[in-house]
């Protein structure tokens, strides 16, 4: 039962080990030693992309974001409190980015609204704005959230968007998870092969019993020899004729039913 | 030698313990993940506050303001325009007539530097209209102006919705802390005063009236724009001797007023008045024969019946939460007048 358990746990254990490994140096490799994440999509629009804070204020470090039109356009992008932007944009067809996706660090977008977007730049409710030809970056403080990010491109479409974070400690983070992947990884082996060297080792050499002298026949007694010669403490009922040694232990797995032959109580009964 | 027995029961305890906790480490990871990285919810956004922070309002001001003074080429109709892109409500509408009335587009070519705007308050809350009250001082005329600044819409930039200029040694009260905000208030709504902000202005042009105002309670009558239109009304009086009558009123016009709630649970509000001067010529008077200025205006020197001059007042009225109000601040402009 025991030797079940920890083949089952060491298994676990491995494959845990094994994927938070993957994990780790998968996430190291593409943080780099900066922590840089980056994210972007391709939404070839014209129609404003709202970035609101659940998506830019989620973390403490900044976040810069940086936006390219088509050739020969232009961006503008600018901040602003969460509830302006939502009025200003209205219900304007635009597309809004609800996330991201770590698998493939894209930004989750989804289009809404219908008709025309107003001019933008003409309101009076950007806390930090910018346009110009080519692309454009802006850098989102945290101090200042939550704002909400609109970008429209000019003269074109816009052609990507890429939301950029760096955090030291992610990478930090990666390497010290691939490492306790790779303990968990190494205990499940360890556990995995060790049964083996443990059962081979447990298998004791049982202690020899003495055998009692085999008498000439079963069930008599020698008339010359007398009976409690000694100090009285000798059997007086007939000896068996044969003591039976136990079979040799095999690697066989145990079973609930049958004895364990390591135990010395099973040998000796 | 005896054999070692092995530890079944406290090693398979140790293990199902240790599957246990790192089956919940791995199940909690799911949980944890965020706190890992340092995700956290996005700060709920506090609408109860004024909409732009004080660098943001001040570079609003300070646009317009060099805007509406930057000079503006094209004809009458683009120098419209151009006002419009600046200027709404009262202020565009006493600009337009002064544009109207000098027949050239309003502005200066001057270089001097523009007066840096101070933001006194905005408006509070995230919805529109929503306004900027700021301040200046003409240090050639040592003279302190008022601006109100108004957004109608979200996508319509602010414009200047009025500029007065304060009388001397007149005094605004607080509006309260600045990125707070101050409550816009519906002008036509007593908002806990003893009075409407348009009723105020209501007593205070009734006041005014000539030959005889009707005095008021409401608001005091005994400032220096009202005390000079009372001696200029006066002098003209006394000028047309038996030649003629002059009579004056003043007109509340409060389509596009703005008032603030002051910190003290008082008002301030930015109006405005249209001043009609009659002067009726006795027949023992065979005519009257006009001043420059008028005669310019109206493009005829003499009159035989009647004259009538038409002046817009921007005012601002200030009424403490309790008490008799007062207007810290005034001009008048002549912008037409006919005569037969």
């Amino acid at each position: 039962m025991a030797t079940i358990v920890k083949r089952v746990v060491g298994a676990l254990l491995a494959l845990v080990g094994l994927a938070i490994t993957a994990a780790g140096v998968w996430f190291a490799t593409q943080l780099g030693t900066s922590g840089t994440a980056e994210f972007a999509m391709h939404p070839a629009t014209t129609d404003p992309v709202v970035v609101g804070p659940e998506v830019l204020n989620r973390v403490d470090a900044d976040v810069v974001v940086t936006a390219t039109p088509t050739e020969g356009g232009s961006v503008f992008m600018a901040l602003a409190n969460p509830s302006d932007a939502t009025a200003v944009v209205g219900a304007s067809q635009h597309v809004t980015v609800t996330g991201v996706s770590v698998r493939d660090w894209a930004l989750l977008s989804r289009t809404t609204g219908t008709g025309t977007a107003p001019d933008l730049g003409a309101a009076d409710l950007w806390r930090q704005q910018d346009d110009a030809k080519g692309p454009v970056t802006l850098t989102v403080q945290q101090s200042e959230a939550p704002e909400t990010l609109v970008v429209k491109a000019e003269g074109g479409q816009l052609s990507s968007l890429t939301m950029e974070v760096t955090d030291k400690s992610w990478f930090v983070e990666a390497v010290v998870g691939a490492l306790i992947g790779l303990f968990l990884l190494v205990v499940g082996v360890v556990l995995l092969t060790a049964r083996r060297t443990r059962h081979h080792g447990d298998v004791a050499v049982q202690p020899v019993q003495p055998v009692p002298p085999v008498p000439d026949a079963a069930g008599t007694i020698d008339p010359d020899q007398p009976v409690g010669a000694g100090d009285g403490s000798e059997p007086t009922v007939p000896l068996p004729a044969t003591v039976v040694s136990p079979p040799e232990a095999t690697a066989a797995p145990d079973t609930t039913d049958s004895p364990d032959p390591h135990d010395p109580e099973e040998v000796t009964r | 030698m005896t054999p070692r027995p092995l530890p079944t029961t406290r090693t398979l305890s140790r293990l199902v313990a240790s599957t246990t906790l790192l089956g919940a480490l791995v199940l909690a990871g799911c949980g944890t993940q965020d706190a890992l990285v340092g995700l956290h919810p996005a700060p709920a956004e506090q609408t109860a506050a004024a909409p732009l922070d004080a660098e943001g309002a001040t570079a609003v001001a300070a646009r317009l303001l060099a805007a509406k003074d930057a000079p503006v080429g094209g004809d009458a109709k683009a120098a419209k325009a151009a006002r419009a892109e600046v200027l709404t409500g009262d202020a565009l509408r006493v600009a337009d007539a002064q544009a109207t009335r000098a027949g050239t587009p309003a502005g200066t070519t001057e270089l001097a530097a523009e007066p840096q705007p101070t933001i006194v308050a905005q408006s509070q809350g995230r919805q529109w209209p929503r306004a900027i009250l700021a301040s200046t001082l003409d240090e050639a005329t040592n003279t302190q102006w008022l601006h109100a600044m108004v957004s109608d819409k979200p996508d319509q930039p602010f414009r200047i919705a009025s500029s007065v200029p304060m009388f001397g040694g007149a005094e605004l009260p607080a509006l309260g802390e600045q990125l707070a905000g101050a409550p816009l208030l519906d002008t036509a709504q007593k908002n806990g005063l003893a009075v409407s902000p348009a009723a105020a202005v209501k007593a205070y042009a009734a006041a005014l009236a000539q030959p005889k105002g009707k005095a008021t309670d409401v608001v005091a009558a005994d400032d220096q724009f009202a005390t000079s239109l009372k001696t200029a009304a006066a002098a003209q009086a006394k000028a047309l001797g038996k030649l003629g009558t002059l009579a004056q009123t003043h007109d509340p016009q409060l389509d596009d007023a703005i008032t603030f709630k002051l910190a003290d649970g008082g008002a301030v509000t930015f109006g405005l008045m249209k001043r009609t001067d009659t002067i009726s010529v006795k027949p023992t008077a065979k005519e009257l024969v006009l001043p420059a200025e008028y005669a310019k205006l109206l493009g005829k020197k003499k009159v035989t019946k009647s004259l009538v001059l038409n002046n817009l007042e921007p005012i601002v009225i200030v009424q403490p939460k309790t008490g008799q109000g007062r207007v810290i601040g005034a001009s008048d402009l002549l912008v037409s007048g006919r005569g037969r």
